[in-house]
Parts: C-alpha cells; sequence; structure tokens
C-alpha cells in the first residue's frame, strides 16, 4: 500500500527541523524575537515560491506573539512538540506505536509506555513545507477513493499513511465526535492498517448518566490497551500527569478570562499552541511550565493594563481559528490592530481531576475528555455552541465575530444561520468566510485578506 | 469632513464628492483607453460641480472593477458594500440593492440597520449585463437611449437560448439576417438580462424593499422586465442609479473611529 519510492518522513523530517530552529532560538528569546520582525514582512505576504518553506514558521514562532518572554515560553512548548515528532519517526523503537485521535485527551496513553501518532496533526505539520504538500496529500487520499467531502484534516491523515509519512500502528483508538468525517476516516484507517482499534462513544448530553457512559468506556479503553500492548497502566504516572494537568488547565482557563480585559493582555494564540502540543505535551512538565509561564506574562501585563499586541484596535471573536491561516495574524495585528480575544478551539472550559484512586481519576478524566475543544460542543445539540458563544458575546467586549467555515465541517456550517441571528440580535457585525482550514484551494489568501479589509471598513471598525 | 467616492466600473468612471452624508458634487464618463486620464478628469468634474478644491477632500475611497487604478485613493473596497451603502443611505428602508453594471449583475442584501449580509454576482459571463444590452443595440442599430422606446413596440420577443455574451450577439446577428423585427430582439435581450437577475433576486431571497443600481437600472423597460419577472416594485431613489457605488464609497470614507461613540466595549 505505501509507495516504497518515497522516502520515509520526508515531509516530517523537515518541519522538525524547522521546529528544532524555532526551539533553538527560543533558547534567545530577544534574538527570536528580531528574526520574527526580520522574517515578519515575507512571511505575512501571500505564499509565494520563495517564502513557502519558512512561512508557517511563522505559527511556531509564535503568530502575533511579540514579548520576549512569551517566545522563551514557546521555546519550553517546542521542546515536547520535537520530542513527540521524533518518536514518531523512531522507526527502531521497540515501544508500541498508538495511534490516536486528536479529538481525544491522551493522559491514559501517556501512562502506558508507548509512542504516539496523532494522524491529524499531520495536516498542519506538512504546512511546513508549504501548503503544496498538504494539499498533496489530500489529492493521494481522494486518488486512492477518499470522498471531497470528507474533512481534509481526515484526508491528510489518510494521504500520510499512503505517502509514508506516518508510522506503522499497533493499535488505533478513536471516538465518535466529533464529526461523521472524522469517524469514518478512522475506519478507512483501520481497514488500511489491519489493526485492532477502540471506538469511544461519545455521549449526547451533559447529565449524569452520560458522564458515567463514557467514564465505563475509558475503564474499557484501559482494558483494551492492556491486552494489546501487553502491559500495565501505570497508575502513579496517570496520577503525575492528572497533577500536571489540573496544573495547566487552571493556567490556561485563568489565560481564557483575561482576555476579557480591554486591552486584552493576551490572544488566543499560546491557547491554540498549547491546544497543537496538547498531543505531545499535555499533562507533561514542559506543557505545564509553558502554561504557567505564559500566564504569568499575561497576569503581568494585566497589571500594566498592557496590551498584547501593540496597539489594540479591534477586538475579534472567532468561531474557529484557522491554523493554516497562521500568517493572517500578523498581517491583522500589523494592519489593523485586531487581536482574536476569544474562540471555540483555544478556549478552556473544563473540571480538576481528583487524584485521590484510580476510580476518581477515569471518573474525572471522562468529564474533562468531554469538556475539551470541539468535544464539548459537537457531540450534542446546537445550543451546546451557542449557549458558549452567548456568553462569549457578553463577557469580552468583542467588536465583530468571524466565522471562516471549515468545508469538511458539515456541522459548522449548520450553525451559520443560527450564530448570524445570535450576532445580530447582539449588533456584532460578522463575516462569514467559505474557507478549508488545510486546503489552499478552497480560496486564496488574497481573497481572504479582500474580504476582511470590506469587513472591517464597511463596519466602521477600521 | 468633506469626502470623495470613486467607482471604476467596467464600462463608466463615477466621481461623487460629499460632506457630512450630503452630495455636493458628482460626475461620470465612459471608461476609454487612457483610463488614469479618465480617472483624474471625472474627479475634476466632480470637485468643480461641488466648488471646492482637491486638498479640501479629507479621504478617498475607491471602488469598482478598477478600483486599484485610482492613485492615493485611501482605501478601496468591493462595489456591492459600497452600493448597498449608498442605497442604504438615501433610504433606509431599502433591504436588497440590484446593482447591474456593465459586466456584472450583483445582488446584495442588507440590515434593517444597513449592514452588509451577503451578496451574490452573476460569474464570468457578460451576457446578463449592460455590455450585452449595448453590444445588441449596437448589431441592430438601436440608439442606448432609445432601448425602451424600441421594447415597447415588441410585438413577440425573440428568445436569445445563448449562455454567452459572444454566442448571443451571433445569435442576435442571425436573426437581423432572417429578417426578424429589431424591437422583438431587443426585448429579448431585456428579457434574458432581466430572467439573469430575477434568477440572483431569488438565490439571495430577497427582502423588500429592493432598489436598482448602476447603468441598466436607468433602461425603464428592463427595471419593469424585471419587476413583472420578480413581482415586486422597486423602489426609486433621489440619486441617478449608476452612483450609488461612488456615493457609498463615499459615504465609507466618513466613517470615523467607531470606538470613540457607540462602542461595544465594556
Amino acid at each position: 500500500m505505501n509507495n516504497p519510492s518515497t522516502e520515509n518522513f520526508a515531509i516530517s523530517r523537515a518541519a522538525l527541523r524547522a521546529s528544532r530552529f524555532g526551539a533553538m532560538l527560543s533558547r534567545y528569546p530577544r534574538a527570536l524575537g528580531w528574526v520574527r520582525r526580520l522574517m515578519l514582512p515575507l512571511a505575512i505576504q501571500d505564499e509565494n515560491s520563495f517564502n513557502k518553506h519558512f512561512r508557517f514558521f511563522i505559527l511556531l514562532a509564535g503568530c502575533a506573539m511579540s514579548d520576549p518572554k512569551d517566545l522563551k515560553a514557546l521555546g519550553i512548548l517546542s521542546r515536547d512538540l520535537n520530542a513527540y515528532m521524533e518518536n514518531v519517526m523512531d522507526e527502531a523503537s521497540d515501544k508500541p506505536m498508538v495511534w490516536s485521535e486528536w479529538n481525544l485527551s491522551n493522559e491514559i496513553l501517556r501512562a502506558f509506555d508507548v509512542r504516539q501518532y496523532v494522524p491529524e496533526t499531520f495536516a498542519i505539520v506538512s504546512q511546513m513545507a508549504g501548503s503544496d504538500a498538504a494539499v498533496e496529500m489530500i489529492e493521494r487520499a481522494e486518488e486512492e477513493g477518499m470522498a471531497p467531502e470528507h474533512c481534509s484534516a481526515a484526508k491528510t491523515a489518510v494521504g500520510a499513511l499512503l505517502a509514508n509519512e506516518a508510522p506503522k500502528p499497533d493499535v488505533i483508538i478513536s471516538s465518535s465526535h466529533p464529526c461523521d468525517s472524522v469517524a469514518s476516516s478512522y475506519q478507512t484507517l483501520q481497514y488500511m492498517t489491519k489493526v485492532p482499534m477502540f471506538v469511544l462513544d461519545t455521549p449526547y448530553w451533559d447529565d449524569d448518566k452520560s458522564f458515567k457512559h463514557y467514564e465505563n468506556n475509558l475503564w474499557d479503553l484501559i482494558a483494551f490497551l492492556e491486552k494489546h500492548l501487553d502491559q500495565k497502566l501505570d497508575w502513579d504516572k496517570l496520577r503525575e500527569i492528572c497533577a500536571n494537568v489540573n496544573q495547566t488547565n487552571h493556567y490556561l482557563q485563568e489565560l481564557s478570562e483575561m482576555s476579557r480585559a480591554v486591552p486584552s493582555p493576551t490572544s488566543v494564540e499560546p491557547l491554540l499552541l498549547s491546544w497543537l502540543g496538547r498531543m505531545a505535551a499535555f499533562g507533561s512538565p514542559n506543557g505545564m511550565e509553558f502554561a504557567e509561564l505564559v500566564h504569568a506574562n499575561a497576569r503581568e501585563r494585566l497589571r500594566k493594563k498592557r496590551s498584547f499586541i501593540e496597539k489594540e484596535k479591534i477586538r475579534m471573536i472567532w468561531y474557529d481559528v484557522p491554523l493554516v491561516f497562521a500568517p493572517l495574524f500578523p498581517w491583522l495585528e500589523k494592519k489593523f490592530g485586531a487581536v482574536v480575544v476569544s474562540d471555540f478551539m483555544g478556549r478552556i472550559q473544563t473540571v480538576p481531576i481528583d487524584t485521590s484512586s484510580p476510580e476518581t481519576m477515569v471518573r474525572d478524566l471522562a468529564k474533562t475528555h468531554l469538556y475539551c475543544t470541539m468535544v464539548r460542543h459537537t457531540r450534542g445539540p446546537a445550543e451546546f455552541y451557542l449557549e458558549e458563544f452567548k456568553k462569549i458575546i457578553d463577557e469580552y467586549s468583542g467588536d465583530c465575530f468571524i466565522f471562516m467555515g471549515h468545508q469538511g465541517c458539515k456541522g459548522g456550517w449548520a450553525l451559520r444561520k443560527m450564530f448570524r441571528d445570535v450576532c445580530r440580535e447582539a449588533g456584532l457585525p460578522s463575516l462569514f468566510v467559505s474557507s478549508d482550514i488545510f486546503d489552499k484551494r478552497h480560496v486564496t489568501e488574497e481573497e481572504v485578506k479582500r474580504q476582511f479589509e470590506d469587513f472591517f471598513r464597511s463596519n466602521g471598525l477600521a | 469632513m468633506i469626502s470623495a467616492g470613486i467607482d471604476v466600473g467596467t464600462r463608466f468612471v463615477k466621481a461623487c464628492i460629499v460632506k457630512d452624508g450630503e452630495v455636493m458634487g458628482w460626475a461620470g464618463q465612459d471608461v476609454s483607453r487612457d483610463i488614469d486620464r479618465v480617472i483624474a478628469g471625472v474627479y475634476k468634474k466632480a470637485l468643480e460641480q461641488a466648488g471646492i478644491k482637491k486638498r479640501q477632500v479629507k479621504k478617498l475611497v475607491s471602488t469598482g472593477y478598477g478600483a486599484k487604478l485610482v492613485k492615493k485613493t485611501s482605501f478601496t473596497m468591493s462595489s456591492d458594500r459600497c452600493a448597498a451603502k449608498g442605497a442604504f443611505a438615501l433610504d433606509p428602508t431599502i433591504r436588497t440593492v440590484l446593482d447591474c453594471g456593465g459586466l456584472f449583475l450583483t445582488v446584495t442584501a442588507i440590515d434593517e440597520k444597513g449592514v452588509f449580509e451577503r451578496a451574490l454576482s452573476n460569474d464570468k459571463c457578460a451576457a446578463g449585463s449592460g455590455k450585452f444590452l449595448e453590444m445588441s443595440a449596437q448589431a441592430i442599430e438601436i440608439p442606448f437611449s432609445s432601448i425602451s422606446q424600441y421594447a415597447e413596440l415588441s410585438r413577440e420577443p425573440y428568445v436569445i437560448s445563448s449562455n454567452c455574451a459572444v454566442f448571443a450577439e451571433s445569435e442576435v446577428i442571425t436573426q437581423v439576417n432572417h429578417g426578424r423585427n429589431n424591437t422583438d430582439i431587443i426585448a429579448g435581450v431585456l428579457h434574458s438580462i432581466a430572467g439573469r437577475a430575477a434568477t440572483l433576486f431569488e438565490r439571495i431571497q430577497a427582502q423588500d424593499n429592493v432598489a436598482l443600481g448602476g447603468g441598466l437600472a436607468a433602461v425603464p423597460a428592463f427595471a419593469d422586465r424585471f419587476e413583472q419577472m420578480t413581482e415586486r416594485k422597486t423602489v426609486s431613489l433621489p440619486m441617478p442609479p449608476q452612483n450609488f457605488g461612488a456615493f457609498g464609497a463615499a459615504l465609507m470614507a466618513q466613517q470615523g473611529d467607531p470606538f470613540k461613540e457607540g462602542s461595544r466595549r465594556k
């Protein structure tokens, strides 16, 4: 099935080199700040053959982050990201390889002695080799018979397997959320890899019965992993991980709340990066240190009433910040003084985990999983999204709402009118952009920028 | 504050000078090869009509197909938003604006506060545009200003079957050679364009009231056919319909700092 003519992990290795370079520079945050400053004019231009190989680096260099202290925090996070990528590519390792869907929180998996790979993250990693790389993966998946209507992240995951960019799995863990597209893509991945797969059944509602159902799922998952990995779960390790998760969540949740201040001492970017780092760093000491540091920096800015970006003019509330359009953020900041104060992807809303016994840990892990980004929104009725959205509008003093819809996300598009009506009721100007988070063919960055300019100006925001 | 809006369309360039929301002067001219000179000339005429000097204009905003050709513009803005802004400023009951220009038909929906909601446009093909009507009128030797009179005399409007303006022009010439009456041909062309406009209009689920903008709106026979097809009455506004875009652009330039008053911030 794999193409023998393709070098294994060619794109991943290029991404790792860029990430290592970023991590090395972040040891000298001021130097990284200068590199960012010098590269920014080239990076925020539309992609061309010259800038395509380093343009996405701007994401690793913290998007619009400019405070050297934040850049230092980023370096701490990138240590774990690098370790994750090295582990994925370590073909000599005798540790079992577990694939885990990106909406799952992997504390339990981390308490086993395994390597892990999150297939959808390749859609982000591949952007380091230019946006063409993701498109190539998507096309490979489509050529093999995946429907064009599938989510591009799911197609990239399949494409990566075909292009020898994914490690060989021993076990796969998937779930019934966030959408049919992702759930069905895991059936394809299992069909292609022929390894055992465990599917978590995500409940619809937020009640005790639903939490109990998911808790039982987690016990079944532990039994499944112990059987197929021939290992026992290390409960002491899980306790340590859960304690770190509690601390990390505390910092990130406070960080989400700090954006309510005007001017905002932070933006969703550290939150998004922590979300990106979740697959590698959530519950790790580095992940916790990153959260602690960005929290302390934001707190310091809040005390001094300093804004996250140089001059805050427009406060944006986003539906779903597209990571692949990362160079859009420095552009928005530079041209309009626009900062993202809240979005559904980065926002942390969760509960602490009681680490006193295995039973309490699994019970609370079930809740934290169901409160994770995307999971808490997409598994139930539209009201889960809308009630949170109304709260954000009420609390975050946003000047506008941006909905950059993702083509594969049918559930998201179904909400469009409801979001629009909530905005109209609140008198909040809204922009709806039809895009694809990972597939640049759908809409060009130039067109997206044009729409932003028109929107800000016609609503008197710029 | 005095501001200016320049709408560089595919057939005409229009300029409008506005002071505190009121029109001071406007001008328009055909597009020709030396577009820079045309833009400068139109702007100069509008300034003369307003009785002011260029230096008194605080902000200039350009719009339309050739918006980027305007030098020293503060910013450019899409024509659908500008036409909607202009029409709403003239009549706040307007919810839908159909802009029928030289090359594009665009229908724009706005809410009760005048906020842009969405727009739809005829992509790529000029068959549903003013240029197509102009080409057809030339082919059958009818002056553009007399199109409505000729169309009114038609007994059996010809049904244009081609979707492409180039093929449709050939079809018109073929019909002339077959001896078809030119009143029936021009009525058929108007019917075809109004049909395309009505399709866009239905797709956007247009709300009342409706304003017609652009050069085609000045052709009464087109407006009549459009009203018949959609079973809606259009509202006539106190400004030549070609000027909504330039007027809207000038109004966009007048928008102040939104955070000085009425801010949502707490």
